[in-house]
């Protein structure tokens, strides 16, 4: 009789401590929400125990929690019909002329940020802030290449148009490059 | 500007600070979803329920009442046993329980019952009756019982354990708010886990408490501490004062005076001892059922691409779900231990598809989230 799979708790747990904090971190910029952020990453992090006995090591068990996240966060904004005009009757409101500090820089881009489509989001979030090629982005997306690529240069395109009035926030916003 | 659109996430994401996870949170769902993994494996809708072919409704009293009920007269429950909907089907009867189940253990005598709402009720021959609420959560829903005795307990919604015993119909825990003997208690109750006749263990940050139902008494347990967030201490099962108990390194069973046992295989939180407490049955994705005298693994259903030991009729016989195949009928299956021979008790469905959540096993949590 063959073995059933192990799921080694302890293993799962040293997984979930070493990880989370950084788990976290990215399904709050996919979801723009603390609360929300957690509910993500338990749900993530169920799949991963489920799955744990075939991960094997690891690196795969983050790659598959970052897809979880992925796949689960784009399905939720389906499903709940939450979309990327979150905030579509009260737009983010513009910097000031003279209102350049940073804090409100920022501030304003991350309202632009949230009101990308979430596949667009979290496309640019894994390519910029995951640092993934697109063929990692596209394995945690479910999605072809081609499809992140898209993804990609909509959403920075849509960034690029809502800064249009501020070149200063406009240069943080790379052009896009060959994927790696 | 040297700034990048990296460097404005990684600011954002820094600024933010998050709970701690509860990996104990974690891993029962996720065992709970190991468990009904088959319920999702397959395609297409599920058609129409095959359930055991009953030999009439049994209506059950309302919720009126229905304290005292005797034992003599109470249901024959030590048979195969699923609830869908507000049905429970137990071998060749099927009691109408008037309330949606989510979640349900037995005893001797009749079963105690959670519905989507947290409200307990303890179906008996006497009838259904209210006896309390515990936290409709599904993550944190949990009914514990002693099959083969008449004491089931949950948390109530204030988290302090509660125990009702359907011999007598009294339910409730002698202990008030204060704390026994080393600080053991009712308070901060982190997870009950399971009934030995009248001695109920659970846990609180301090460790393993048992605790004496009839009288309140309660002491440490005298094992390894609980750690949260390890396997170290938690309680899977107790029976006849043989405690099976997770471990970092596996499964161990403390045995009343012998030295503890090691399972050869196997791991997890989830699981039930055999009345006499000499077999282990381990959630698990395929039969896992061990003796425990010696931690071997006794071979059982292997021609099953999916089967889950999940609960014991007696003391040798076992209860399973199972799947020959992926396109084979959803069956429960009655094993018998160590002879490792089954028999179909019944067929749940003709494939495992989608129940829609609405069935449920005697282990008391739900089946889906």
């Amino acid at each position: 009789m063959p073995h059933a799979p192990r799921r080694d708790r302890s293993e799962f747990g040293d997984f979930v401590a070493a990880r989370s904090p950084a788990l976290h971190r990215a399904a709050y910029l996919m979801v723009g929400e603390v609360s929300l952020a957690q509910d993500l990453v338990q749900e993530a992090l169920i799949k991963t125990y489920v799955a744990w006995p075939r991960l094997r090591d690891v690196g795969n068990a983050e790659a598959y929690t970052r897809k979880a996240i992925t796949t689960t966060a784009i399905s939720w904004f389906r499903r709940k019909g939450w979309n990327a005009e979150r905030s579509t009757d009260t737009p983010p409101e513009r910097i000031q002329p003279g209102h350049a500090d940073g804090v409100a820089q920022h501030q304003w881009l991350w309202q632009c940020l949230l009101e990308l489509p979430v596949r667009q989001r979290a496309a640019i979030v894994l390519r910029y802030y995951e640092d993934l090629s697109e063929a990692q982005t596209a394995e945690a997306m479910g999605c072809a290449v081609g499809t992140v690529k898209s993804q990609v240069s909509a959403g920075l395109a849509k960034l690029r148009d809502r800064l249009g009035d501020e070149p200063a926030l406009a240069e943080l916003i790379p052009t896009l490059s060959s994927g790696r | 500007m040297t700034e990048t659109l990296k460097q404005l996430l990684h600011d954002q994401a820094d600024d933010v600070r998050f709970d701690a996870v509860d990996v104990d949170t974690l891993v029962r769902a996720g065992q709970r979803r190991v468990r009904r993994r088959g319920l999702a494996v397959g395609a297409g809708a599920l058609a129409t329920a095959a359930v055991v072919s009953g030999v009439g409704l049994t209506q059950l009293g309302g919720d009126g009442g229905a304290t005292g009920v005797d034992a003599a007269d109470g249901l024959t429950t030590a048979s195969v046993s699923y609830a869908r909907g507000t049905v429970i089907h137990a071998g060749s009867d099927t009691l109408e329980v008037g309330h949606p189940v989510r979640a349900y253990v037995r005893t001797s005598i009749g079963y105690v019952v959670a519905d989507p709402d947290g409200t307990v009720w303890s179906v008996t021959s006497a009838g259904t009756t209210r006896v309390g609420s515990t936290d409709p959560d599904p993550d944190r829903m949990r009914l514990v019982s002693d099959t083969d005795g008449t004491v089931a307990g949950w948390l109530d919604t204030d988290g302090h354990p509660v125990f009702l015993d359907q011999a007598s119909g009294e339910s409730g825990f002698p202990l008030g708010e204060e704390s026994g003997e080393d600080g053991a208690g009712v308070q901060g109750v982190r997870e009950l886990y399971a009934v030995d006749a009248t001695t109920a263990y659970w846990s609180d940050a301090g460790g393993v408490i048992r605790a004496e139902i009839s009288t309140g008494q309660v002491e440490r347990f005298d094992g390894p501490p609980a750690v949260e967030g390890t396997d170290d201490g938690y309680v899977i099962d107790v029976e006849v004062g043989h405690v099976a108990q997770a471990r970092n390194f596996g499964t161990e069973i403390v045995v009343p005076g012998g030295d503890p046992v090691r399972l050869l295989e196997g791991g997890g939180t989830q699981g039930d001892l055999s009345h006499d407490g000499r077999w282990l049955a381990q959630d698990a994705d395929e039969a896992m059922v061990f003796d425990t005298s010696d931690g071997s693994r006794v071979p059982l259903a292997g021609d099953y691409a999916f089967a889950a030991a999940f609960e014991w009729l007696d003391d040798s016989r076992v209860v399973l779900i199972a799947q020959r195949s992926q396109a084979a009928p959803v069956q429960l299956l009655t094993c018998t231990v160590p002879a490792g021979t089954c028999e179909v008790s019944a067929e749940l469905a003709p494939s495992f598809a989608d129940f829609d959540g609405d069935i449920a096993l005697p282990v008391g949590e739900p089946l889906e989230d």
